[in-house]
């Protein structure tokens, strides 16, 4: 490494290259564990060995030939591989890099981590590869802020690097608050920097929530150049919004007139979604440069404290409690409550909307729709609660019941203290059937009579008092044989 | 004049090793393996629809013996109170002697979209506290609620009283209307019938991102650059990773209840009024009569303390305890200085009553 370091030379060109080296080979030794080589015959490794560190500027030099190079910057390896390939929303947020310098076509740093994420990406999947790709993100914003300050400083001294790094930031914010407020697109550019990747989680969600989005940019797309649905063409319709959301009122005709509608109201309930969109990245972006602000001041006071920053972690946790500390300001504040509620709303409006089509279609094939599935699932929750409910009302009348029935024949019975059921089950466990015809004057006739009365066995009848056993005698037609051949007494001695 | 000194040797060689480090890390990461969610043997003893009810296995027999039932939220997965040997609330109210139960609430799919807080409450909730009063031959048992869990729990102790003989309640919110809670500040002006009705059952993604945005810059751009530096280190690569895991294990969360909790909870602070609406019951929280203990954290971003020290006005009990804990939402559950105090605490606290 190094020596004289303030200025570019080869041998801390070659340090970057020993580095990646070290740092490919390390990759690929878990390619190759896990059976897989992405890099082919004569890849990266050989690139490299070639590389000529000799050009007259050798970093653009250097890099412009680096395999490693073809970055994310031109060709960006997740939006051709993803579902954000088309979703205008989730742009590569460090497509636009503050950290990197304005002309920085080049970007080594990140490109190599991006290269090599791209290539490890398929050997690491599931829930340890959601979280390598968090890393991976994260350390792009790192590098990122490497890269800027590493690029300032070939030319200048530290802190005049630091200071240019930071103007360069602060321009491009402004650059990109400028593009937004006079952008008349509907698309919006997004937010650089790690107040991008905030957003572009939001895009994610939107995303996956949503993944008809992509279908209703080419509908807006087509309403705007005038195709309406329904092959009705309105020529002159351009893309500038005011023409464009006086075309959407235009009522619709004819015979798919509703239908036209439907994709009308989307199409400004899109354009709305757009406009809330643009209003909350704007809000974002004045928090981002409030948190530069910040950076500043507490670079200030620890200059003024003598002190100095020694290390990238340093400056970037300093960078991020600034932001916080500013997006705290911000996510408490009016306007937030706002630009956040309406680009929520805006966002569900657009999205039962795309649902009304989508609806409109599958009643069209005889399919069923999410209103009918709604219907069905409501009124199938109603009657389980309802079904829960009576079960336990039913379970209530049924312990009364038996406490009712137990209390009647009361008085005749002798209490029996053997084997009680637990306190909390009200339902008497039930006695085991007797043969009844072991009582003198029941034969196997009366005793299936018996049974059908629910007399199934002694204790019932030793617990019988004299009302009951008159009209029991009654129902059998026994002609007063239960009094008289005391079945009662003869079930109390069966009984011991 | 900036006081930033390095050079760009100085810078190479750092990004060189955050490199080198990321690599090796990424390797060791492959080989983590399995994460389970809890480490705590259990045994299922109810189950209805998609939620389980276990029991705690002890090696000591309960010395408290009431039973502890504890309701998690529906907003990621109880596993939090189990999360590694070492770290479990669980273990720890276990070996403060108490029987405990958990309701694990599974994931909702699209069917459950209908299920409302009734249903949670006075259908799920209730049943377990039957089942667990009828194994257990007695009247009523101790409650403890987390969080979400915790507003559903008050609501069941103030609805259903005679079934609870003394209440816990975790960074439970009361008052969702202080000036602090960056959540209930940012969901006034959503249109919850319109997300409701457009999204039917609410996902854990967008659940996630909004607890995520509360403190972005820390929780997406920094904590994992802090990991780096560990991932050398399989044992703290795979603690980190069961916390990765467990914050990104979201469940959806059922529409209608959802739409109940932000409206009533959330956007009109019905608790405080005493005009919650639940099935049949009107919840009044001075009908919460039976002692309260209630554990807030002090840094809590998502539930302020001052959210949940309100519930000290609103009670109907004489007997209220209040266990205010020096962390954050979290780590009220998984730091080493909360296994020491908190679970021994609720133990001793229980014990006396």
């Amino acid at each position: 490494m190094s020596t004289n370091a303030n200025s570019w030379n080869e041998s801390l060109m070659n340090g970057w290259a020993d580095a990646q080296r070290k740092y490919w080979d390390t990759w690929r030794d878990f390619a190759s564990k896990a059976g897989y080589s992405p890099l082919g015959a004569g890849g990266n490794g050989q690139g490299f060995a070639a590389n000529p560190f000799n050009g007259s500027n050798p970093f653009a030099a250097a890099f412009g030939q680096n395999p490693f190079t073809q970055s994310a910057f031109n060709t960006n390896p997740f939006a051709a591989a993803s579902a954000f390939g088309q979703n205008p929303f989730a742009q590569n947020p460090f497509a636009q890099n503050p950290f990197a310098p304005f002309d920085g076509g080049t970007n080594p740093f990140t490109g190599a981590l991006e290269q090599w994420w791209a290539t490890m990406k398929p050997e690491v999947q599931g829930d340890i590869g959601t979280v390598a790709e968090r890393f991976y993100d994260m350390g792009k914003n790192f590098m990122s802020m490497a890269e800027g300050l590493f690029g300032a400083a070939g030319q200048e001294q530290p802190d005049a690097a630091m200071q240019m790094w930071m103007s360069s930031m602060q321009a491009m914010l402004q650059h990109w608050i400028t593009q937004i407020q006079n952008n008349m697109d509907i698309v919006t550019p997004d937010l650089p920097g790690i107040s991008g990747t905030t957003l572009s989680t939001w895009a994610q969600f939107a995303d996956s929530v949503a993944p008809w989005l992509n279908m209703s940019q080419s509908y807006l797309k087509d309403v705007a150049e005038g195709h309406l649905p329904g092959g009705i063409e309105m020529p002159g319709v351009g893309a500038a919004q005011e023409q464009f959301c006086r075309a959407l009122s235009v009522p619709g005709l004819g015979y798919n007139r509703e239908q036209q509608e439907r994709v009308q109201a989307l199409a400004r309930h899109l354009l709305a979604y757009h406009e809330a969109l643009r209003a909350y990245k704007l809000a974002f972006a004045k928090t981002a440069l409030a948190s530069l602000d910040s950076v500043q001041k507490r670079l200030q006071s620890l200059h003024e404290e003598g002190k100095t920053i020694e290390s990238l972690r340093a400056l970037y946790d300093m960078w991020v409690d600034a932001s916080e500390e500013a997006y705290g300001d911000f996510a408490m504040s009016d306007e937030y409550q706002v630009v956040y509620g309406d680009l929520v709303n805006t966002l569900m409006q657009v999205r039962k909307d795309m649902n009304a089509l989508a609806d409109q279609q599958y009643r069209l094939m005889n399919l069923p729709t999410r209103p009918e599935i709604d219907t069905m699932q409501r009124r199938q929750q109603e009657n389980r609660r309802e079904n829960r409910q009576l079960r336990r009302e039913l379970a209530e009348l049924r312990a009364q019941v038996n406490k009712l029935s137990e209390a009647k024949p009361a008085p005749a019975a002798k209490p029996k203290a053997k084997s009680n059921p637990p306190a909390q089950d009200k339902l008497p466990i039930a006695e085991p059937d007797d043969d009844l015809t072991e009582i003198k004057g029941i034969g196997p006739k009366m005793a299936e009579k018996l049974y059908d009365e629910g007399i199934k066995n002694f204790s019932q009848l030793a617990k019988m008092n004299k009302k009951f056993a008159e009209q029991l005698d009654e129902a059998l037609k026994a002609q007063g044989r239960i009094l008289r051949e005391d079945w009662i007494g003869q079930a109390k001695k069966l009984l011991g | 004049m900036i006081p930033f000194q390095m050079r760009p040797d100085e810078i190479l060689s750092e990004t060189r090793g955050f490199n080198e480090k990321l690599a090796k890390g990424v390797g060791n990461l492959m080989d983590v393996g399995d994460i389970p969610s809890g480490v705590t043997p259990k045994e299922p003893v109810y189950k209805e629809d998609k939620l389980v009810l276990y029991r705690y296995k002890s090696e000591k027999p309960a010395t408290n013996k009431t039973p502890l039932l504890i309701v998690y939220a529906l907003v990621n997965r109880p596993y939090m109170t189990d999360l590694q040997e070492n770290r479990s609330t669980i273990r720890g109210l276990l070996d403060a002697g108490q029987d405990v139960y958990l309701i694990d609430w599974g994931y909702p799919d699209a069917a459950d979209r209908y299920l409302t807080m009734d249903d949670y409450i006075n259908g799920y909730l209730d049943r377990c506290v039957d089942i667990i009063c009828a194994h257990h031959g007695l009247d009523k048992i101790n409650v403890l609620g987390i969080c979400q869990g915790g507003a559903f729990s008050l609501c069941y102790a103030s609805t259903h009283p005679e079934k609870v003989r003394n209440l816990i309640t975790m960074v439970t919110p009361v008052d969702f209307k202080t000036p602090d809670n960056m959540l209930s500040h940012w969901v006034q002006n959503v249109d919850i019938d319109l997300l409701v009705d457009t999204q039917g059952n609410i996902p854990g993604e967008m659940l996630n991102w909004t607890f995520l945005n509360l403190k972005p810059y820390q929780l997406m751009a920094q904590k994992y650059l802090g990991v780096v530096d560990l991932m050398d280190d399989p044992k703290a690569l795979k603690n980190f990773m069961r916390m990765e895991k467990w914050i990104f294990d979201s469940p959806d969360q059922a529409g209608e209840t959802f739409r109940q909790f932000t409206k009533d909870f959330f956007q009109d602070n019905k608790l405080m009024k005493g005009e919650v609406q639940i099935g049949d019951y009107t919840v009044n929280l001075r009908n919460v009569t039976m002692p309260v203990l209630n554990v807030f954290a002090e840094q809590d971003h998502l539930v302020p303390p001052d959210a949940s020290k309100a519930l000290k006005k609103c009670v109907g009990t004489k007997d209220y305890t209040e266990l205010s804990f020096p962390g954050g939402h979290i780590g009220i559950y998984v730091s080493g200085k909360a296994q020491k105090t908190i679970p021994p605490a609720i133990g001793e606290w229980l014990d006396k009553r």
